[in-house]
């Protein structure tokens, strides 16, 4: 398999945080003497070494609000083949996996979505937290193994240090409840093997950056690294996260069903606690 | 349940556009001349603010701020936006009183409220908040003043200082304050506008400061939990309180009648909400349509609004 794996975009992840980012630090020194163009260039650089980054909407497409409601919660919709979204499972420009990456975050590299090669995934939806002005992009890399790049900009304020909530409330379910949410297929199109659904799980997602209100300590960064989605045993998508993903991981995402009528969820945190749902997505409410 | 960064978003796009057009509306003199405040009822003064954005023109000045003067000393109710706004509520709270000022409440996190503070630290001036206020005010403070850095003038950020409370209300016990002759409760809220809402009454004249609890004519903002805010609010209307003072708009108006209009939004953005989640539709377009028809009911709409939206959605969605 071409380009690295989760493991490996959660190291370059941590690796480019710490080099220059100044390890944790609020407000990156990079932002004050590198242009958006140039922090990108350094971005890609590390992240997709001596490789070329093509734009072609037909491929991957970021959707991104120009200025976020809320910075803790800022939805960022990733298209894949969706002018074609019959394109054979199989064709060089089919997408397998994106990056996405959000500039000037304190750790940019967001989420990495790999993509079933049965289960035709043109869209997935998350929420994510935004620190500051930036950049976005998604980096898709298809079959053939070439590298695709949409680019988007996001104004925004402060995300990644917004509490976490449930601190004070015992009102929601608890942590790790997973939920799947079946879209009503007439809200989808009218493919009736086309399905959408959405995956959420009940998580702080804490990014490291949050005070404990008793103790007045940072809490340590505690989230979602992976989550995977399949129908039956066929991969619908894999993501491996990081801090930037908003509390409450939400994925909303189409298939093409493969019958089996049944999705597994399972899940995995920074703290080693795994999580775990098996059925069919409830019908909307 | 979720608590996020307010504001700054809005600010950063509307500071980007006025700071450069348009001119503080506050001239030299004005600048330092006293706070403009009423005798809402003997002692209970109240400041009430233009209801705006905040941003450079507005020159710090949006929250409603106020103070109650007891025998013995004065408890000041928010500070506003600025040191320079802290300063002028200064002045007319010596305008009308040399007691001296022994508390400074802070209703909850948001800048406009509490920018103020440094010009109140002082021997003797305690400052008291919700419990949750300490935590609130070191997360989210440091961004508050960056954001400030960039929308505002230099005047207007300069001395700014996070001043946090030391004496702090919990949701278990009201903390009750003696003026000398007046006595003054104090409530913590459960998570609603923020997660560290306070409320202040005066139970020698029944006037309630409701801080950002209560809005009227700027549009609700929903910083902490819609849910919490419309399970709170019978208990919030129960005060026996003859007048209030909102965080925003009209102040000294009647009660529980000034809660209606906030109630009729959170109903029709949360009945719309859950149609869209429940319909499928994405959280992109209920941040676009969700709580629409009640736009030419309120100020601010559009740029507060898709916020509680797009919150309520995440909110709603678990329901």
């Amino acid at each position: 398999m071409r380009g690295w794996q989760g493991l490996a975009a959660l190291a370059a992840m941590f690796a480019l945080s710490c080099v220059t980012l100044n390890c944790g630090a609020m407000t990156p020194a990079r932002a004050a003497n590198a242009s958006p163009d140039e922090t990108w260039k350094g971005l890609a650089d590390a992240l997709f070494p001596h490789q070329t980054l093509t734009e072609d909407g037909t491929i991957i497409k970021l959707g991104t609000p120009l200025a976020a409601e809320d910075a803790a919660l800022v939805p960022v919709t990733l298209h894949m083949n969706y002018t074609d979204p019959d394109l054979p499972l199989n064709d060089p420009h089919r997408v397998k996996k994106v990056t996405l990456v959000i500039d000037q975050n304190p750790a940019p590299v967001a989420a990495v979505f790999e993509l079933g090669s049965k289960a035709g995934v043109t869209k997935i939806e998350t929420r994510v937290r935004v620190n500051q002005n930036t950049k976005v992009h998604a980096v898709a890399e298809t079959m053939d193994g070439k590298l695709y790049v949409s680019e988007s900009f996001v104004a925004a304020a402060g995300g990644c240090s917004a509490p976490g909530g449930g601190t004070d409330t015992a009102d929601g379910p608890p942590l790790g409840t997973i939920r799947l949410r079946a879209i009503k297929p007439e809200y989808v199109n009218s493919d009736a093997r086309r399905k959408e659904a959405v995956v959420m799980i009940k998580h702080p997602n804490n990014t490291g950056m949050q005070m404990d209100q008793e103790t007045h300590l940072y809490i340590p960064a505690r989230y979602i690294e992976s989550l995977r989605v399949t129908q039956g045993d066929n991969l619908i998508f894999a993501v491996t996260g990081g801090i930037s993903i908003s509390e409450d991981p939400n994925f909303r995402f189409d298939y093409v069903s493969n019958g089996s009528g049944e999705m597994k969820v399972s899940a995995a945190d920074t703290k080693g606690t795994k999580f775990a749902k098996n059925g069919a997505a409830e019908p909307a409410m | 349940m979720t608590k996020r960064l307010t504001l700054l978003t809005a600010l950063t796009l509307l500071g980007a556009t006025l700071i450069g057009g348009l001119r503080p509306a506050y001239g030299e003199n004005a600048a330092s001349a006293p706070l403009p405040v009423h005798e809402i009822a003997p002692g209970v003064y109240a400041h009430q603010a233009p209801v705006t954005a905040m941003n450079a023109a507005s020159g710090g000045d949006i929250a409603n701020l106020g103070f109650i003067v007891g025998d013995d000393a004065v408890a000041v109710i928010d500070t506003g936006g600025a040191l320079v706004i802290g300063e002028r509520l200064k002045k007319a709270i010596e305008a009308v009183t040399h007691k001296p000022v022994r508390y400074v409440i802070n209703t909850h996190e948001h800048p406009d409220h509490i920018f103020g503070n440094a010009a109140f630290v002082a021997p003797g001036v305690t400052f008291v908040g919700h419990k949750n206020l300490p935590r609130a005010m070191a997360e989210r403070g440091p961004a508050y003043l960056a954001t400030w850095r960039r929308v505002m003038t230099p005047n207007l950020v300069d001395g700014i200082k996070l001043v946090p409370p030391t004496l702090l209300v919990g949701t278990d016990k009201d903390v009750r304050l003696d003026l000398g002759h007046r006595v003054i409760d104090l409530h913590a809220w459960p998570p609603m506008h923020t997660d560290c809402d306070v409320t202040i009454f005066d139970e020698k004249t029944a006037t309630l400061f409701t801080g950002d609890l209560v809005f009227l004519q700027h549009v609700p903002v929903i910083d902490a939990s819609v849910l919490g805010w419309m399970k709170a609010m019978p208990a919030l209307a129960k005060i026996p309180a003859k007048r209030v003072v909102p965080g925003h708009g009209t102040i000294d108006v009647d009660w529980p009648q000034a809660l209606a209009a906030e109630k009729t939004y959170f109903t029709k953005l949360t009945q719309d909400l859950r149609g869209f989640i429940a319909r499928g539709a994405d959280i992109n377009q209920a941040a676009k349509e969700a709580g629409q028809s009640e736009a030419s009911k309120w100020q601010l709409f559009g740029i507060y609004n898709p916020r509680n939206a797009t919150a309520g959605y995440a909110e709603l969605e678990w329901q």
